[in-house]
């Protein structure tokens, strides 16, 4: 029969070859040296974890929350010092030897902790604001987005998913109650006894999203609500504790976008703006520490007065082609800090701007960094 | 005789013409009978790189899946989502789809992904799988820019007519397995049957929460059950047909990863069927073979996402039912001649109709392909092969380039089996329909990725004595990959599919075995190591500063060691896997971020058989992970530490 293959066999057959010769121990012995030093030169060239560089206490403290990818756990915290310009990664990693989770998703404070919500881990940690150890933690939340504290021992969790708010006891961050509200929250902004609550989320609610309820913090009740746009994704207070909200006009474009000043006290509507283009969604409504600069991202980053009578934005920062601006936060010096998410799958980066808009610094951050918080 | 010749060329042409079919496949496949003949010499002599997986490792992990055997076995990387998770495997720096799984010559990659689900294969359903490096890849199919994995059914008798297998494992792990080989000497029946389930709650140190502590991994448990049917019947001393069917169900639930603690009752879980049924009729005289061959495949897979919220179980807050079904249809006709003067001709038609339902797809999605393959092979006295192959086709009515290897290998001495070989390839990756239909974010624009590809490699094999037998190989390869697909995120808020960037992978593989008699003793001894370094040379890439950076989920060092010994039917079996650090982003890499470290696994076997009248049993115990290493393959997806099976095997001749 003719010979025909043409296939080469790496690794050889198991046939037993004929008898034709002795046993050479040498030939064994050298063999099998040989191969136990490739294995080992492979095992050898795994083994050199870095030493863990220190890390002091968090001074003139930003902080960046990066999201992460959804479900791959890779969330985590930058810090930046805006005096000495000093940026580190991976601080809650560093500080604690464990990841901050799957999509973290706000940050806040108080005068002793820093509070980190983690959306789809389901958990808020917190951490203790100088040296960054963790200290407590709530669990078992459904899909946490914000955390804003009511009282001194007390604080309340907003949920994409959940019809209620979750408050705790921000001592030991455990569950006191649930709150219901008949809808999913979003934003969380205090003022005197009133919290403001956006209902960004359609998901599980039969109701339109297009609300802010406000819950008053003594009865814990919902004492009104406010018809906004659709998709209210971002509030501040300005100087005159007017309440602006920004809705990006929903997921499918069903509205324009708007931007609404309210009055706080009377909750009435006092102006309303309409952006011109349906398709676009303006996001990330931020305020400077005066309260009296807007600004937001709708693709570029735009800054307005409060005291305009027209929606008479103007370009702050303008995007370029490659630019994915994500998030947005002034600072107590007034310095804006935008960040880029590139990719989304590599470190974004931040940008920090002075009023006047000149670019003062730029620093990596880690992977979609979606939120800033300022300590000071 | 040669009426019959005639009769059979012109069954095929009328079927060729009738069906406008495509054709198919690798020549070496077609003369199984002759290699097996043959086995215990090795022919180095291709100018194509492919690598058959030892027999003595496939039987060490018959109760297993190709996923197992090729982390363990081979240099190609394999992705797991856990024990049976997802898992798949990526050659040479590339990715899961520019891997091509064929069955018997016919690709079961699915049509929607694009890709092989490694986990859902068991190792008992097939005699033989070889791996195609790169270009090699051309001679089975097309597409596969990384390689393809063919695995074969062997349809002669064995030498046991019944095979029963039974294994419990950690974790609640029970796998059974029966082959039936039946048959008189023109007719033959062979059935295997698999059937394996485990609640895989295995503990793991949950480093990814705070504080750390030991868990019991949950919602984890999976089961594949199947069976896998051939008949074959020889027409005549020339003429043979054949029927193979493998028909299997799957389930599997998909833990959440590590960091992520429960919040509410959800349930997330896979459920699969698939049914591949293949018919086959050969002709082989002499120096001719005719082959035609007609699948046709069936898969049903769902997908089941339901969370509520942590108050209230009823309270249902994400409902994902995703149904998806998929049909392919099959044809394909070759025909392989040896001349003289070391000439060899084949040529090949086929033709493959996909058709997906899926509820992620705003309507049904088809997608026809006619392949025409042909290649020429010349062997130049004993110390020269060249061969020259290539492939075209026609995808929805629009022509995909040529796609031509050329390859050359040379034996410069006579009494020496040492080879040299050298070989270039274009090679075109269709986009799957996901990355076509998808809703949201497919792209019917998407044009296929382009590789360029080169590779060349030394062999070299000698017998010293009945005690020391050496086999080595040494490989070579680039690849420029364009109109790479990824999904990046749109300006809108879902992903979409792209051709976005330029990928050179390249590297170098080699392996060394050896193997010889000491008396009694038969031992067996063999390392692979790879060198794999994959990087996005695109211009985006280039301004983004991350171009010369290790692409996701590429290890750049990654090998294996496996050793045997048996004597007197007492066997010991040891494997370690090697698998360097790999970076889970492209970014550069930081204090414990963005990169996963190395790891390796080893496992030893101890066997015994013994003989009872015309059965034979062996009976054997298993440590898995011996050294217990805490281990991720993928970031946040836990893996098993030390773990047992134990085997009761029962053979009858």
């Amino acid at each position: 029969m003719k010979k025909i293959t043409t296939k080469y066999y790496a690794v050889i057959s198991t046939e037993q070859p004929q008898f034709n010769g002795g046993w050479e121990w040498r030939d064994l012995l050298r063999s099998m040296t040989f191969i136990f030093i490739l294995f080992a030169l492979l095992l050898s060239s795994c083994k050199n974890d870095e030493p863990i560089p220190e890390l002091g206490e968090f001074e003139n403290a930003v902080f960046i929350v990066n999201e992460g990818n959804f479900t791959a756990g890779n969330a985590s915290l930058t810090y930046f010092n805006h005096q000495s310009g000093e940026v580190e990664q991976q601080v809650f990693y560093r500080k604690n030897n464990a990841p901050l989770g799957d999509v973290a998703n706000s940050i806040s404070f108080d005068n002793n902790s820093i509070y980190l919500v983690v959306n789809n881990s389901h958990l808020v940690y917190k951490i203790n604001s100088e040296t960054g150890v963790y200290e407590a933690k709530t669990i078992e939340l459904t899909s946490p987005r914000h955390f804003i504290k009511t009282d001194d021992h007390r604080a309340l969790i907003s949920d994409l998913y959940e019809n209620n708010l979750t408050m705790v006891n921000t001592e030991n961050m455990e569950i006191i109650s649930k709150i219901p509200i008949g809808r999913t929250s979003e934003n969380l902004l205090k003022l005197d006894n009133d919290v403001f609550i956006s209902n960004w989320s359609a998901y599980n609610q039969d109701l339109k999203n297009n609300m802010v309820l406000v819950l008053n913090t003594m009865s814990l009740e919902i004492t009104d609500s406010i018809q906004v746009g659709i998709e209210p994704n971002s509030m501040v207070l300005d100087n005159d504790n007017n309440l602006w909200v920004l809705s990006s006009g929903g997921f499918l474009n069903e509205e324009r976008p708007s931007l609404l000043k309210i009055d706080s006290e009377s909750k009435l509507i006092l102006q309303r703006f309409i952006f011109e283009d349906i398709s676009s969604s303006p996001t990330k409504l931020s305020i400077n520490p005066a309260g009296n600069t807007l600004y937001f991202i709708n693709k570029d980053i735009f800054q307005m007065d409060i005291s305009v009578p027209t929606l008479s934005a103007t370009i702050f920062v303008k995007a370029s082609e490659s630019s994915k601006f994500y998030s947005l936060g002034v600072g107590s010096d007034f310095d804006i800090y935008i960040s880029d998410a590139n990719d989304y799958t590599r470190n974004g980066t931040v940008y920090r701007y002075s009023p006047q808009g000149i670019l003062k610094q730029e620093f990596e951050a880690g992977i979609i960094p979606g939120a800033i918080g300022f300590m000071d | 005789m040669t009426s019959k010749i005639l009769w059979s060329s012109l069954v095929l042409i009328i079927t060729l013409t009738a069906f406008e079919t495509k054709a198919q496949m690798i020549f070496d496949t077609l003369y199984l009978d002759e290699m097996e003949i043959i086995s215990n010499q090795f022919e180095f002599s291709s100018p194509t790189k492919s690598q058959s997986i030892d027999t003595i490792t496939k039987k060490e992990l018959n109760h297993l899946s190709l996923a197992e055997l090729l982390a363990g076995n081979s240099t190609v990387f394999v992705k797991s989502y856990g024990k049976g998770g997802l898992a798949t495997a990526a050659f040479r720096g590339t990715t899961a789809s520019h891997t091509k799984v064929l069955w018997n010559g016919f690709e079961i990659n699915s049509p929607m992904l694009g890709q092989v689900d490694l986990s859902l294969i068991p190792n008992i359903f097939y005699d033989e799988a070889i791996l195609e490096y790169g270009g090699s890849s051309l001679e089975s199919t097309s597409g596969a820019l990384g390689g393809a994995i063919n695995l074969n059914s062997n349809k002669n008798k064995s030498s046991e007519t019944l095979n029963f297998e039974q294994a419990i494992g950690s974790f609640s792990t029970y796998t059974s397995s029966l082959k039936i080989d039946l048959g008189k000497k023109d007719f033959n029946s062979k059935t295997s049957i698999y059937l394996n389930s485990s609640e895989n709650t295995f503990s793991f140190y949950n480093n990814a929460i705070i504080p750390a502590e030991w868990q019991i991994q949950e919602n984890a448990s999976f089961y594949n059950r199947g069976f896998t049917q051939e008949f074959s019947y020889k027409i005549s001393k020339f003429q043979s047909v054949e029927i193979i069917s493998w028909n299997q169900w799957n389930f599997r639930e998909i833990p959440p990863i590590m960091s992520n603690q429960q919040g509410g009752n959800n349930v997330e879980q896979q459920e699969s069927f698939t049914s591949r049924n293949i018919l086959k009729w050969k002709f082989h005289k002499s120096n001719t073979v005719i082959e035609s061959k007609a699948a046709w495949f069936y898969e049903d897979l769902n997908y089941l996402l339901k969370t509520t919220t942590a108050t209230n179980p009823n309270d249902t807050v994400t409902f994902i039912n995703s149904t998806n079904i998929s049909r392919t249809g099959f044809f394909e006709a070759k025909i392989s001649q040896i001349l003289k003067k070391g000439w060899l001709v084949s040529v090949e038609f086929r033709f493959n109709r996909s058709t997906v339902e899926s509820n992620n797809y705003l309507e049904i999605k088809n997608r026809n392909t006619y392949g025409l393959f042909t290649k020429v092979s010349k062997k130049f006295a004993d110390f020269l092969e060249a061969e020259f192959l290539i492939r075209q086709e026609l995808v929805d009515n629009e022509f995909i380039p040529p796609m031509p290897f050329l390859g050359f290998s040379a034996k410069p001495f006579k009494t020496e089996d040492l080879f040299f070989r050298i070989s270039t390839n274009l090679n075109y990756k269709l986009p799957s329909l996901n990355d076509l239909y998808w809703f949201l974010g497919g792209n019917s624009d998407l044009l296929p990725e382009k590789g360029i590809q080169f590779d060349a490699g030394i062999s070299y094999s000698k017998k010293y004595s009945r005690s020391v037998n050496i086999s080595a190989d040494l490989s070579f390869y680039s690849s420029y990959i364009s109109n790479w697909i990824q999904w990046i995120p749109s300006d809108y808020r879902y992903w979409t599919a792209e051709n976005i960037a330029f990928v050179n992978a390249r590297g170098i593989e080699t392996g060394l075995s050896i193997n010889g008699f000491a008396n009694k003793l038969f031992y067996k001894i063999s390392a692979q190591y790879s060198f794999n370094k994959s990087t996005n040379e695109s211009s985006e890439a280039i301004e983004g500063g991350y171009s010369g950076r290790q692409l996701i989920y590429v290890p750049l060092h990654s090998g294996n060691v496996f050793a045997y010994i048996s004597i007197n039917k007492f066997q010991l079996n040891w494997n370690t896997q090697f698998t360097g650090k790999r970076n889970t982003s492209l970014n550069e890499e930081t204090q414990y971020s963005n990169t996963l470290p190395s790891y390796s696994i080893s496992n030893i076997s101890i066997g015994k058989g013994f003989t009872f009248k015309k059965s034979e049993f062996e009976l054997k115990f298993k440590v898995n992970n011996i050294f217990d290493k805490s281990y991720q393959a993928i970031l946040w997806r836990p893996m098993p530490g030390r773990s047992l099976e134990v085997f009761l095997t029962i053979k009858i001749k």
